[in-house]
């Protein structure tokens, strides 16, 4: 008996689409949370530097790492996107850190959107409680969304990334196809 | 020229009688004019009433939209922008507008002061509930429901600005634009559907234009700033903390006419300006409330903004400059010591006669007592306004206004034009925002001579939506409800959906004149949200019907689906209940099949609901010993225990189990119902209660799915699909054992070998992505071994079957000993919980403890909810001897079994006593038994 397991995508391909924005589902990368262990803040900043090229996010930012993007999301915790699939990127993560930090992987609790589409801003406004004229590339937040949890990262001018919990991603398609 | 459109006719209904306005009226409008003078019936008297007002301060044109079978009430005609094929009709009226048999109440006004109701329906009590309520309540109350769902949509958003504007008359408009010009963002919402507040109703020539134009100017102006958003058709109705305001936008008045109907709107402002006007107030005189008694101001309005004239023959009766405004053929002016005694006429006042006795005929009497400055938004924050006797009026306290705002215009007591400007201007300095130099424009001051009624031994209405006369405001006097609050709940003064926007200060006045005190010693009362009626659907916002709530999928849903799953709500998961099968006559069936296969064979039941917490770093072993009532900090890597948390008073909170994958690793699981719950509790306590401890926690409920995998073959069936290299034989994988590995050539999991179900019995968990995949390739590979997929029904009889605790258990009021398990409450440390579990009364020998019940008779059944007493004994708290939690048919005793809380129940096994039922009228014997009712020796889990 073939008993491989395959993965299964949470919009199985499906996108979202008007004449103003595109929304699909990324899949292929990995979401690692990472926690920095108690005074070991130092140690963490040069290992994530020398690692990926730039220092680890401050709070309510994102940066593009190497392999990825880093975005904080709560006091000594930060979440990477590594934009390559490796269900086991946590352990190396955690390998590299050595002790200094601990990971989670986190790929699966969450649906991934990538957002795209010209002065999206007005859009949001009956979505989430971002005021987006002071929302700039660069940023990232935790808010919510008709009740259900939401990252909102602005990668750039018309790219925004929406990152919500995967149980509920149902729920969340139909919130955001109700305002597109 | 007015603002309507007369080349655009809309047609529109009133009653059943087709009408014709234009684009740009409101309902109210275009009904005067059609001369239809008679819109409504009042409250209590049901006298006959007509429009007053021309804004949402009107408290006699109510009337119910209509489309198809929804029906909305009580809409202001004077809100209601007309449109194509409105439907409008009367209300609080039987059977016609005209002829209405209630009005017979109006005979008997005698009766009918107020308190009529508190002493006159006192005896018998036991009429109180049963039939004077009903019977009150089908007389009174305004407008019907129609009970027809509402087929709008509504919908919530968030805005944010520096600069909020509320209001857009001339200060309003003035303020916006000197900001928008300055960059500032800012959100002028005004509740009209045309912005320009009186200027629209007085027309005056400001900077050489006339005030329509004007109007025009500035807001093309403001239309073309991008930092400048219009938002007319909105009213800000309340004001909260940290500079959040209530905001609802009205795109249609229309029933079913528009995507979204209304907004519900979230408004973040840095700054605020309060422009929202006044309103002008009426005096009280015999009979002042004939349809055809207007506010002068509405009869302006009527004029110049819609050009209608509501009178050939206008009489204006006033106490201050701006009533003479009011184009009329009488002019009555207290301030001349002229005053109107009385009117006359049916439907319509037809005359009015003067305190000196002379009548004189009029088709239309325009009054105006005076303005209050729409101050109600100050007060939302507990604001108490000032009184100005130059004005008399009620102003806002500039030292007591919600923060980050301000107040100009005639919100202010500025009641001119070029006075609105010039607060508009000072404010926007004060900001340090350049603002031109204001318009020219006529200048009159406001004078006032402070009046308010006209006494008389007829009655002179105060309170035209509640029926309040100014008799009855000196009656609450006379019994002893001097005190405005009082004085309101006693006779509904200013209550209801108007909120005493012209009655207040009238009704105030008329009780400082019966105390004998000024109106400021005399006080106000003040005002809370909305400031008007906010519907219910746009409260709502979409969340109705299938996006009423989220719903949460676990990783089997599909496939659940696909075998025909019935679903139950789980908060907001949505879980399998019982999978029937062809031939399954009811549930019962389902769930017994399940169960039975399940125990015989092996069962696969999706637990992924279940809370998964993440507890990582050097203290973590430390940081469970504080949080679990037993020790963790022991437990061997791949191993699993249970835990018991408290809440801080003693209360069982939640339990589960923990594994421990790595010196710094553990995985905790929750309850499904507690899972948020316990991890806001444990983020608490790491960051607040013990933050120099080295822990973190990260939720993995969503990460990983989960299956139970539960039965005599389970381990056979796990052995298919675990990787060769990993040996989960007994002695190498024992019970609460746990560990990583691989599936299916090489899919990371976890497995536990873990038992609700008191089988032998694992869970194997795998990321979420292979959810789909596990539960097919589970299935498959137990064909030979018949598995079947069980749901949460099966799940809840097999651990009432063990004996296992759950929900219906751990519900906020029991202890470590009633649940039996004072053993597992170490000794040798503390824990959250740990010194109050140990008060007196709960650590009582003879205390609530868990036990099991069987019917005492064959055939018996007994129900959770049931409570305990001693055999014959009374059914009554005193006798109370606690009660069932949970029940089920077990399939395997052929029995219904329950298991409950009973006052010293360990030492009551085998004792008859009684469980009585009142809810379901279910009374029955029970015997006391052990709560394990199923393989009590654990033999088979360790199997």
């Amino acid at each position: 008996m073939d008993n491989r397991l395959e993965p299964t995508s949470i919009l199985k391909g499906h996108a979202l689409e008007s004449d103003r924005v595109m929304i699909s589902e990324i899949t292929g990368s990995e979401i690692i949370s990472v926690a920095i262990a108690e005074q070991s803040e130092k140690e963490f900043r040069a290992i994530f530097k020398k690692e990926f090229g730039k220092l680890p996010p401050k709070p309510g930012k994102f940066v593009k790492i190497k392999g990825g993007i880093a975005l904080w999301t709560t006091p000594d915790q930060i979440m990477l996107i590594l934009e390559s699939q490796d269900i086991r990127s946590d352990e190396k993560i955690a390998a590299i850190f050595s002790g200094y930090a601990y990971t989670t992987l986190q790929t699966d609790g969450w649906l991934q959107l990538t957002v795209t589409g010209p002065d999206l801003q007005n859009m949001w406004e009956r979505f989430v409680p971002i005021d987006f004229s002071k929302f700039k590339p660069g940023d990232a937040i935790r808010t919510q969304a008709h009740h259900m949890a939401l990252i909102v990262v602005r990668l750039d001018e018309d790219i925004y990334r929406f990152i919500s919990p995967r149980s509920t991603s149902q729920s969340f398609i139909r919130a955001l196809a109700h305002i597109i | 020229m007015s603002l309507v459109d007369q080349s655009r006719v809309l047609n529109f209904t009133f009653d059943g009688k087709n009408y014709q306005g234009f684009h740009g009226d409101t309902l109210a409008s275009a009904l005067l004019r059609n001369k239809v003078s008679l819109v409504g019936r009042s409250f209590k008297y049901h006298r006959p009433r007509g429009i007053m007002g021309a804004g949402s301060e009107e408290p006699n044109g109510l009337v119910e939209i209509h489309k198809g079978k929804v029906c909305e009430p009580n809409r202001r005609a004077t809100t209601v922008k007309l449109f194509d094929g409105l439907e409008a009709k009367s209300q609080n009226r039987f059977p016609s507008l005209k002829y209405d048999l209630l009005s017979v109440n109006d005979l008997f006004s005698p009766f009918f002061a107020a308190g009529f109701y508190y002493k006159t329906f006192m005896w018998p009590r036991s009429f109180w509930e049963k039939v004077y309520e009903p019977a009150i309540r089908r007389a009174a109350g305004l407008g019907r429901l129609s009970h027809a769902a509402d087929p709008d949509q509504y919908d919530k958003g968030f805005l944010f600005c520096d600069l909020l504007v509320i209001g857009a008359g001339p200060a309003g408009l003035w303020a916006a634009l000197n900001a928008g010009r300055a960059g500032k963002q800012v959100i002028l919402a005004d509740e009209d559907f045309h912005m320009g507040g009186r200027i629209l109703s007085d027309n005056p020539e400001i900077a050489a234009l006339s005030g329509h134009e004007w109007v025009a100017q500035i807001l093309a102006e403001l239309s073309a700033l991008a930092n400048v958003r219009l938002m007319p058709r909105t009213t800000i109705y309340g004001v909260f903390d940290h500079g959040i305001y209530g905001a609802l936008e009205t795109k249609t008045d229309e029933i079913g006419g528009a995507n979204t109907r209304q907004v519900l709107w979230k408004i973040n402002a840095e700054r605020s300006i309060l422009a929202a006007g006044a309103t002008e107030r009426p005096i009280a005189f015999a009979n002042n409330d004939r349809p055809g008694v207007m506010l002068a101001s509405a009869v302006r309005t009527y004029a110049n903004r819609f050009g209608v004239t509501c009178g050939s023959n206008i009489a204006v009766f006033t106490n201050n400059n701006s009533g003479l405004e009011t184009n009329a053929a009488h002019i009555i002016d207290t301030r001349q010591a002229h005053y109107v005694s009385d009117t006359m006429g049916r439907h319509r006042i037809k005359a009015l006669r003067l305190v000196s006795g002379e009548k004189i005929r009029t088709d239309c009497l325009a009054v105006s007592g005076g303005w209050n400055p729409n101050l109600h938004l100050t007060c939302h924050k507990r604001g108490r306004p000032v009184w100005d006797d130059a004005l008399a009026c009620f102003k806002p306290d500039p030292k007591n206004l919600p923060e980050g705002m301000s107040v100009i215009g005639a919100a202010n007591g500025s009641f001119s034009t070029i006075g609105a400007f010039r607060d508009a201007q000072n404010v926007l300095m004060d900001d340090q925002i350049k603002c031109e130099k204001p318009p020219n424009v006529d200048h009159i001051d406001y004078e006032v001579s402070a009046f308010w009624h006209v006494k008389s031994k007829k009655r002179a209405w105060v309170d035209f939506q509640n029926d309040v006369t100014a008799k009855d405001i000196e009656l609450a006097h006379q019994e002893g409800f001097s005190s405005v609050e009082h004085v309101k709940r006693y006779t509904t003064l200013g209550m209801a959906t108007d909120q005493g926007r012209t009655s207040n200060v009238v009704g105030l006045a008329v009780l400082a004149e019966a105390t004998g005190q000024s109106i400021p010693q005399t006080g106000t009362t003040i005002f809370r949200p909305p400031y008007t009626p906010i519907p219910l659907g746009a409260l709502a916002g979409r969340h109705k019907g299938q996006d009423f709530k989220p719903v949460r999928q676990t990783p089997s849903h599909d496939f659940a689906q696909e075998q025909g799953a019935t679903f139950v709500e789980s908060g907001y998961w949505k879980r399998a209940q019982w999978i029937a099968r062809k031939g399954e006559k009811g549930w019962r069936d389902s769930v017994d099949r399940e169960v039975l296969m399940t125990r015989n064979s092996v069962g696969v039941c999706d637990v992924s609901t279940l809370g998964k917490i993440d507890v990582q770093g050097r203290d973590a072993g430390k940081f469970l010993n504080k949080v679990y009532v037993n020790t963790f900090s022991t437990l061997k890597v791949g191993r699993c225990r249970y835990g018991l948390m408290l809440r801080e008073d003693g209360m069982a909170m939640d339990d589960g189990t923990c594994a421990r994958f790595s010196d710094t690793h553990f995985v905790m699981t929750t309850t499904t119902a507690n899972a948020g719950r316990v991890f806001r509790h444990l983020e608490f306590c790491r960051q607040c209660l013990w933050p120099e401890m080295d822990v973190h926690l990260i939720s993995t409920t969503e990460q990983w799915a989960q299956y139970a995998v539960a039965g005599p073959n389970s381990r056979k069936l796990l052995e298919k699909i675990v990787d060769p290299a990993f040996d989960i034989s007994n002695e190498n994988f024992p019970y609460m054992g746990c560990q990583e590995l691989t599936i299916c050539g090489g899919v990371r999991a976890r497995l536990f070998r873990l038992s609700f179900s008191g089988e032998l019995a694992y869970e194997i968990a795998v990321p979420t992505r292979y959810g789909d995949s596990l539960i097919r390739t589970l299935m498959k590979a137990g064909e030979e071994f018949e598995v079947v997929l069980y749901g949460l029904e099966a799940l809840g009889v097999m651990r009432i079957e063990k004996g296992h605790p759950a929900g219906n258990e751990l519900n906020g009021q029991t202890t470590a000993a009633n649940l039996g398990l004072s053993g597992f409450v170490s000794k040798k440390k503390d824990c959250i919980g740990k010194v109050l579990s140990q008060r007196e009364g709960l650590a009582a020998q003879d205390g609530l403890a868990l036990v099991g019940f069987i019917p005492a008779h064959s055939g018996g059944k007994i129900t959770n909810g049931a409570h305990f007493v001693e055999k014959g004994a009374k059914a009554i708290p005193e006798n109370d001897l606690g009660y069932m939690t949970s029940v089920a048919w077990s399939p395997m005793l052929n029995s219904y079994i329950g298991i409950g809380f009973l006052k010293d129940g360990k030492n009551r096994l085998g004792q008859i006593i009684e469980a009585k039922d009142y809810v379901r009228n279910n009374h029955l014997e029970v015997e006391v038994v052990s709560p394990h009712f199923f393989d009590p020796e654990g033999g088979r889990l360790r199997g």
